[in-house]
C-alpha cells in the first residue's frame, strides 16, 4: 500500500514536471510580442512578432507531420496539398458568402482535409519506404495542380485576394500582434494534445510500429488502422495550419502550395528532430526566421561586399544543405541537442558548487 | 488445442504453405523442423492471422479462428515470439512489456502490473535493465525480453519462431530451461526451429516441413530414430 502511495507521488511529480517544463515554454513563446515591440524596426531590418506568428502557422503543420514521420516512421512529401486545402477552405468560403465566419471556414477545410486523408491514406500507407515517399509525392503534386489550374473555383495563379480577417467572440483578428496569439495558443493546445497523446497507449502503439511492424502486429497491434490514423491527424493539423495562414496572409495564391513547401515542412521536423515534439516547434522557428535573417544580412554588414549578403534567392539551396548537414551530423535535431546541453550545463554548474563547497571545506580546516 | 486443417497460403502467386495439417495438443511441446525457406514462418503467420490463409482452416479451442484479425487472435490466447526478437529497440524495456499486454484492456491496469512481475521473476535481469532502451539489451536479454513481451498478453499457447537463432549454446539452454517452466505451469508450447537436435530434445511432438508441405510426423522419440531425419537435419 505504501508502496503505491509512493509510486503515484513519483508519478504525480512527474506530471508536474512535464507540465512545468510546458508551461515555461509557452510563458517564453507568449512574451515574445511583449518585448519584441521595444526592438527598433531599423535595427534589425525585420518584423518579429509577423515572423514568429508565420513560424506557428508552420508548427501546426509541421508538428502534424512529426507525428508522421519521427513517431509512426512514414514519409509524407505531399503535406503541402493539406496546408493548401486548409487555406483554400477559409479562402474560398469566406470570399465568396460575405460574412461566412473564418474559423468555421477553418474547421471545414480540417473536415476536407480529414476525409482525403482517409481515403488516400488507406491505400497508400500499404506502400512502404520510397515507395510511399512517391505516392505522397504524387498527391501534392495533385493538389498543387488543382490550386492552379481550377481556375473556376481557386482563382488559377492569380490567387484569392481581400480575405476577410478572423474574428473571435466579435473581437477582429486584424493585426500580427493578435494573431500572433491566436496562432500560438492553437499551437499551444496542439502540443498538449500531442504530448498526452504520445504518453498513451496509442502513443506506444505507434512508437512500436516505428520500431518493429512485425512485432507490433504480433503482439496485435492494427498497424494499418494506426497508420492511416496518424496520417489523418497529421494532415487535419496542417489544414488547420493552412486555415491560419490563409487569415494571416489575407491572400492566397498556389505558390504557398507548392513541393517545396512539403519540403519545407520535412527539414523543419528534421532540423528540430524526428520524433522530439518541441523539436517540431524549434525547427519551424528557425527555418521560418531563415529567410528573414538572409534577406537582412546587407543591412547588417553594410561594408560586405553584396555577393556575400545576397543570397535570399538561394534559401531552397539552402534548405536542402541544412536538412542533408543534420542528416548526417546531427540526426536527432536541435531539440536533442539543446536537451543534451541544458542537462550538462545542469551537470556542470553542480560540478562547480561541489568544488566551491570542498574549497570551502579545507579552509575552514 | 490448436488444429490447422489443410492450410494453403499464398504470397502473391507463389504457394508458400500446401495443405498444411497440424495438431498442437494441450499442455504439449510441439515443434517444427525444417529447412530454410520451407514455410514455417509463414506457417507461425498464417496462424496468428497475419498472413491471410487462401485455402483451409485454423481452429484455436474449437473455434474458427481462419479469418479474423490478429488482434482478436492474441486476445483469445495466442502469442508469438517473432523470428529475430524483433524487440522494440529504442522503447524501454517496460514499454516493451506494456505493449505485450496490448490486446488487454485498461482495466486490467492491476492484472497487468501482477504479470509484469511474474515475468520480472522469470527474468530477474530484464528488471535490472527496465528502465534501459532495448536496443542496449545483449542478445539473449533480447531474446527473454521477446518472450517475456509475448507473455504479458496472457497466452494459453506461446508459439516461438527460432528462439535459438544466433544465441550461445548456454543461452539457448537457459532459455529453453524458462520454457520447460513455463510448460509445467500449464502453458501449450509451438515452437518452430531450424536447430532440429534441440527442437527434438525439448518436444513431445514434432513435424518436419520440406517446401511447404508437413513431410514427416511423429512423436519425438521415433523422428530421432528415424533414419532420413538423422541424415538430413542431425547430420
Amino acid at each position: 500500500m505504501k508502496q503505491s502511495v509512493e509510486k503515484s507521488k513519483v508519478k504525480a511529480k512527474r506530471c508536474e514536471n512535464k507540465y512545468k517544463n510546458f508551461a515555461i515554454a509557452s510563458v517564453l513563446i507568449l512574451i515574445v510580442p511583449l518585448w519584441a515591440r521595444f526592438i527598433p524596426g531599423n535595427l534589425i531590418h525585420m518584423d518579429i512578432v509577423n515572423v514568429m506568428a508565420l513560424a506557428g502557422i508552420y508548427s501546426c503543420a509541421v508538428i502534424g507531420l512529426n507525428l508522421l514521420i519521427g513517431y509512426a516512421g512514414q514519409i509524407s512529401l505531399g503535406h503541402a496539398a493539406f496546408f493548401g486545402i486548409g487555406a483554400y477552405s477559409v479562402a474560398i468560403l469566406s470570399t465568396r458568402y460575405p460574412g461566412f465566419p473564418a474559423w468555421l471556414g477553418i474547421i471545414i477545410g480540417a473536415i476536407i482535409s480529414c476525409a482525403i486523408s482517409w481515403i488516400v491514406g488507406k491505400p497508400v500507407l500499404k506502400l512502404k519506404g520510397h515507395y510511399l515517399a512517391m505516392a505522397t509525392l504524387g498527391l501534392g503534386e495533385i493538389g498543387f495542380i488543382f490550386f492552379r489550374e481550377a481556375t473556376g473555383i481557386t482563382k488559377g495563379t492569380v490567387g484569392i485576394i481581400a480575405i476577410p480577417p478572423l474574428s473571435i467572440f466579435g473581437i477582429v483578428i486584424d493585426s500580427d500582434f493578435k494573431i500572433f496569439y491566436v496562432v500560438w495558443i492553437t499551437v499551444l493546445l496542439l502540443m498538449l494534445f500531442s504530448m498526452n497523446l504520445i504518453k498513451s497507449r496509442f502513443g506506444r502503439a505507434l512508437r512500436a510500429l516505428h520500431s518493429s511492424e512485425i512485432a507490433a502486429e504480433a503482439a496485435g497491434v492494427n498497424t494499418s488502422k494506426y497508420k492511416t490514423v496518424v496520417f489523418v491527424m497529421s494532415a487535419v493539423f496542417t489544414a488547420v495550419g493552412g486555415g491560419l495562414f490563409a487569415v494571416f496572409q489575407r491572400y492566397v495564391n498556389p505558390e504557398s502550395f507548392h513541393f517545396s513547401v512539403s519540403i519545407l515542412f520535412i527539414t523543419m521536423v528534421v532540423v528540430g528532430g524526428l520524433g522530439n515534439l518541441w523539436g517540431a516547434v524549434i525547427g519551424s522557428i528557425i527555418i521560418t526566421f531563415l529567410p528573414s535573417i538572409i534577406s537582412a544580412l546587407p543591412y547588417w554588414f553594410p561594408f560586405m561586399p553584396e555577393s556575400l549578403t545576397n543570397f535570399g534567392n538561394y534559401t531552397l539551396v539552402l534548405y536542402g544543405i541544412l536538412l542533408i548537414v543534420f542528416m548526417i551530423f546531427m540526426p536527432k535535431g536541435i531539440a536533442y541537442a539543446l536537451e543534451i546541453s541544458y542537462s550538462s550545463a545542469l551537470r556542470g554548474m553542480k560540478r562547480i558548487r561541489d568544488r566551491i563547497s570542498a574549497m570551502r571545506y579545507t579552509k575552514r580546516k | 488445442m490448436l488444429r490447422v486443417e489443410k492450410v494453403s497460403t499464398f504470397y502473391g502467386n507463389i504457394q508458400a504453405l500446401r495443405d498444411v495439417t497440424l495438431r498442437a495438443r494441450r499442455g504439449r511441446i510441439t515443434t517444427i523442423i525444417g529447412a530454410n525457406g520451407a514455410g514455417k514462418t509463414t506457417l507461425l503467420r498464417t496462424i496468428l492471422g497475419l498472413t491471410q490463409a487462401r485455402h483451409g482452416h485454423v481452429f484455436f479451442e474449437d473455434e474458427e479462428i481462419t479469418k479474423l484479425p490478429p488482434e482478436r487472435i492474441v486476445r483469445m490466447g495466442i502469442s508469438q515470439v517473432p523470428q529475430g526478437r524483433q524487440i522494440f529497440s529504442e522503447l524501454s524495456v517496460e514499454d516493451n512489456l506494456q505493449l505485450g499486454a496490448y490486446v488487454r484492456r485498461f482495466k486490467d491496469r492491476a492484472e497487468i502490473q501482477r504479470d509484469k512481475e511474474f515475468v520480472f521473476e522469470l527474468f530477474p535481469v530484464l528488471y535490472d535493465r527496465r528502465r534501459q532502451t532495448a536496443g542496449t539489451l545483449s542478445g539473449g536479454e533480447q531474446q527473454m525480453l521477446a518472450i517475456a513481451r509475448a507473455l504479458m498478453s496472457r497466452p494459453k499457447l506461446l508459439l516461438l519462431d527460432e528462439p535459438s537463432m544466433g544465441l550461445a549454446p548456454k543461452v539457448i539452454q537457459s532459455i529453453f530451461k524458462t520454457l520447460f517452466e513455463l510448460h509445467e505451469k500449464g502453458l501449450t508450447i509451438l515452437i518452430v526451429e531450424q536447430d532440429a537436435k534441440i527442437a527434438l530434445e525439448a518436444s513431445d511432438y514434432c513435424y518436419v516441413m520440406r517446401t511447404g508441405k508437413i513431410a514427416l510426423e511423429g512423436s519425438a522419440k521415433e523422428l530421432l530414430e528415424n533414419e532420413e531425419v538423422k541424415r538430413i537435419y542431425l547430420g
